[in-house]
């Protein structure tokens, strides 16, 4: 046992504490993610902008001032800030319609977005028959900010207003204001037609949905449509990282072992399957620090926007469950193909059916689950059964937090997975114990099936 | 404790169609070193790897320190493969401390005193902290047999330890085994090298095709295959035709051959249950001599005598790799 703890350490420390697996694996999506939460913080997000002081000139045809006085209103510090509100209240709504309660923290988290200092926009009348050339050279020089010309034409159906801006005008006040005539426009209209715009404007707002999922067993969850959709393919890609790094490492180092000669040099210390236990050992702790980094990560993110409460903590116990299963298993077959070759390039032919397998389970998983939207599809019921397929099919399936997986498929699933576990174990001990010692010719995938009878 | 640190009774162990080893019955006593010797394919690394346990016989009896296999006594055994290496990016240091380690040594500073006294012991007292990969291969080698031997075992397998070491290891390599033999250590080697084998060992067996072809102490064998062949430098310089005549016509000479054209040395073939005392004598006596000595059988001579020359080289091994690379575990 001890000899076995022995390879295992070894194996870890000479894969992960490397510099270039420290940096590419570990160090960098945790600067990638102290950055973003750095940026979050320093609310670098909520970059607020410098409310701007000036005039604008706008030429009024209607009677006693009235769209002038309606512009003003709207351009007013009062009326901008219950506007930004309104957006804000609009963007979390749908936020929430679309991704549930993940939506409504992300909103809280972009409320800075909304809240600015507003700027100060004076109005300066003119009549239509004043000499607009001299207010033209007033823009020019920086002086107002905009001349606005609006015309009998304008306030008819259809029409159009004239905005003649300075060149130091910024983009964001120039829409507001030609937002604000525009809107004063239509208020004008209204009022021309004895209409209150106000309550027409009241009128015209749309009532939002609340998602509510009714489930068979008699409750009820608060709809949350994107995270249902997400956290499967999440888990999927989380297990796959974490799966096939470590096994890729595996095939490495066995590689390593056998073409610097070190493998008999081994064996006289311990038996190889002692050996070959001490390696998927060794190497396990890698992809399970992988998923310690993307996992932690992403309950990091889950925090960050919370909606860790949406995740049951058994979910994620299934998750290194489903790791350790699917990981045992490609391990295994990554030791018996690094046994049977003498340099890493011989192992890309017998690695080849066991990537058409995996991509193919991963397809089938993605497609079964995901994009039938159906967690209890015949497909991906079956390919439960299947052990290689098990852990990554599976992994998607209880991610469907809404549509709970019943328990008699959960525990028939695991134990055919952990039978296939251990099977894959053996044969590849088998294979690993014939192939250590031998140079030469590496065999076919046939070949090394054959192998298991001298084994 | 047994008398035998190895014991092996009635080994078969067949690859594929071809026995690699045959029967073979083996005693190695406690506290000898024996060389072990045959040519290339006769089954000398299969005889070894049983005898570690890395692979099993067919049938047959092995046993290792007392014990009924290596398994049970691995970390009391020093082996050097003949397919050694080391992890070339571990530190000299690292690497041996984890070879002890695995051999059941506890790490601390008794471990890195060790590893230390070894490297100063082979002139390598700098490496300590240096990369594998960042050695020359003949310092590789002596990393290699400190790793075989950190752990201080009781017998100690070194598989061709020799081969690919310039003169000077060599010599290193002899003097750290005759060491060890002093300390009572049982060391077993195969080896290429003869004369390495005659001057270290105390017992030598020699298998070919799987079979035991001898199997003894260096004095027997070497009074087994005594040549019965003098050889005589004769003191004066012009003494051929007086020299035929002379020496054939002692008793018990058969033959007599000058070795090289033109040298002036010869050898008399004695006749079988001649005396080689009395002719030595009687040579001595018939003309002044410069040299006279019995010629003593050196490994050499016994290999190729024993060795039919079409089952060395790599013909046996030619042959074998087809099959062995279909069957080589238990």
């Amino acid at each position: 046992m001890n000899k076995i703890i022995l390879t295992a350490i070894r194996e870890f420390k000479a894969t992960a504490l490397t510099p270039a697996f420290l940096f590419g694996a570990v160090i960098l999506p945790l600067i990638i993610w102290g950055v973003l939460a750095a940026a979050l913080g320093a609310g670098l997000f909520s970059q607020k902008p410098e409310p701007t002081k000036g005039k604008i000139a706008l030429v009024d045809p209607t009677p006693d001032k009235q769209l002038t006085a309606l512009v003003a209103a709207r351009l007013s510090p009062e009326a901008q800030k219950a506007k930004l509100e309104a957006m804000r209240a609009e963007a979390s709504a749908k936020l929430a319609e679309v991704m549930g309660s993940m939506g409504e923290n992300a909103a809280k988290q972009a409320e800075g977005l909304f809240k600015f200092d507003p700027s100060e926009i004076d109005v300066e009348s003119h009549e239509p028959s004043a000499d607009l050339e001299a207010v033209r050279q007033r823009v020019r020089d920086g002086e107002l900010l905009a001349l606005i010309e609006v015309t009998q034409s304008t306030i008819e159906p259809g029409g159009t207003f004239t905005d003649q801006v300075g060149e130091k005008a910024k983009a964001r006040d120039i829409e507001m204001i030609e937002d604000a005539v525009a809107n004063s426009v239509v208020d004008v209209r209204l009022e021309d037609s004895g209409m209150s715009a106000p309550l027409v404007r009241a009128l015209y707002s749309r009532p939002s949905a609340q998602q509510v999922t009714l489930k068979a067993s008699g409750g009820e969850t608060k709809g949350s449509e994107m995270i249902q959709r997400f956290l499967p393919l999440a888990f999927l890609m989380f297990l796959a990282i974490a799966i096939f790094t470590g096994g890729g490492y595996l095939l490495m180092s066995t590689v390593e072992e056998k073409s610097s000669r070190i493998m008999e040099v081994l064996l006289s210390s311990m038996s190889p399957m002692q050996l070959m236990t001490g390696k998927i050992i060794g190497q396990g702790f890698v992809g399970l620090l992988l998923l310690l980094v993307y996992g932690g990560l992403g309950v990091f993110a889950a925090i960050q926007f919370a909606f860790m409460d949406l995740i049951p903590p058994s979910l994620l116990v299934w998750l290194v469950v489903y790791f350790l299963m699917g990981y045992f298993i490609y391990a295994s077959f990554n030791a018996a193909i690094g046994a049977a070759v003498n340099e890493a390039r011989e192992a890309q032919a017998l690695q080849g059916p066991i990537m058409g397998l995996t991509i193919l389970i991963m397809y089938l998983a993605i497609f079964s689950v995901m994009i039938s939207d159906n967690p209890h599809s015949s497909i991906a019921r079956g390919l439960s059964y299947f052990p290689p397929a098990t852990p990554f099919v599976m992994s998607m399936r209880v991610a469907y937090i809404n549509d709970p997986m019943p328990m008699w498929e959960l525990v028939s699933t695991t134990v055919v997975g952990v039978l296939g576990m251990i099977a894959s174990v053996w044969f590849a001990a088998k294979i690993f114990r014939v192939g250590v010692l031998m140079y030469g010719q590496p065999p076919s995938l046939i070949g090394l099936i054959k192998w298991m009878r001298y084994a | 404790m047994s008398d035998n640190a190895i014991l092996l009774d009635g080994v078969v162990k067949t690859f594929g169609d071809k026995k690699a080893v045959d029967h073979l019955d083996l005693q190695v006593p406690t506290g000898s070193v024996c060389g072990f010797l045959g040519p290339n394919g006769a089954g000398k690394t299969t005889t070894i790897r049983m005898v570690m346990s890395i692979i099993y016989p067919d049938s047959g009896r092995i046993e290792v320190l007392g014990k009924k296999s290596a398994i049970e006594s691995k970390d009391r055994i020093g082996y050097l493969p003949e397919e050694r290496g080391v992890y070339r990016k571990m530190k000299v240091g690292d690497f041996l401390a984890y070879i002890a380690r695995l051999k059941g040594m506890d790490a601390g500073r008794d471990l890195t005193t060790k590893i230390d006294n070894w490297l100063d012991r082979v002139q390598l007292a700098d490496v300590r902290k240096k990369k594998c990969e960042q050695l020359s291969k003949g310092m590789q080698q002596k990393v290699q047999f400190i790793a075989t031997i950190i752990h201080d075992p009781e017998l100690i397998i070194l598989d061709e330890p020799f081969s690919g070491l310039d003169p000077v290891n060599a010599r290193l390599l002899r003097t750290l085994i005759d060491e060890m033999r002093t300390a009572g250590k049982t060391i077993i080697f195969s080896t290429h090298v003869l004369a390495s084998a005659d001057q270290l060992c105390d017992r030598v067996f020699m298998i070919n095709k799987g079979q035991k072809v001898l199997d003894g102490s260096i004095e027997g064998i070497r009074a087994k295959f005594d040549p019965k062949t003098i050889v005589v430098e004769p003191a004066a310089s012009n003494a051929d035709q007086d020299f035929y005549g002379k020496v054939q016509s002692i008793s018990g000479v058969h033959s007599v051959t000058r070795i090289g054209e033109r040298g002036s040395v010869y050898e008399a073939h004695l006749n079988d249950g001649a005396d080689a005392q009395t002719v030595l004598s009687a040579i001595a006596a018939a003309m002044p001599v410069r040299r006279i000595e019995l010629r003593k059988a050196t490994l050499e001579d016994i290999f190729v005598n024993l060795v039919d020359p079409g089952d060395s080289e790599d013909t046996i091994r030619a042959a074998l790799k087809s099959d062995a690379a279909m069957s080589v575990g238990a």
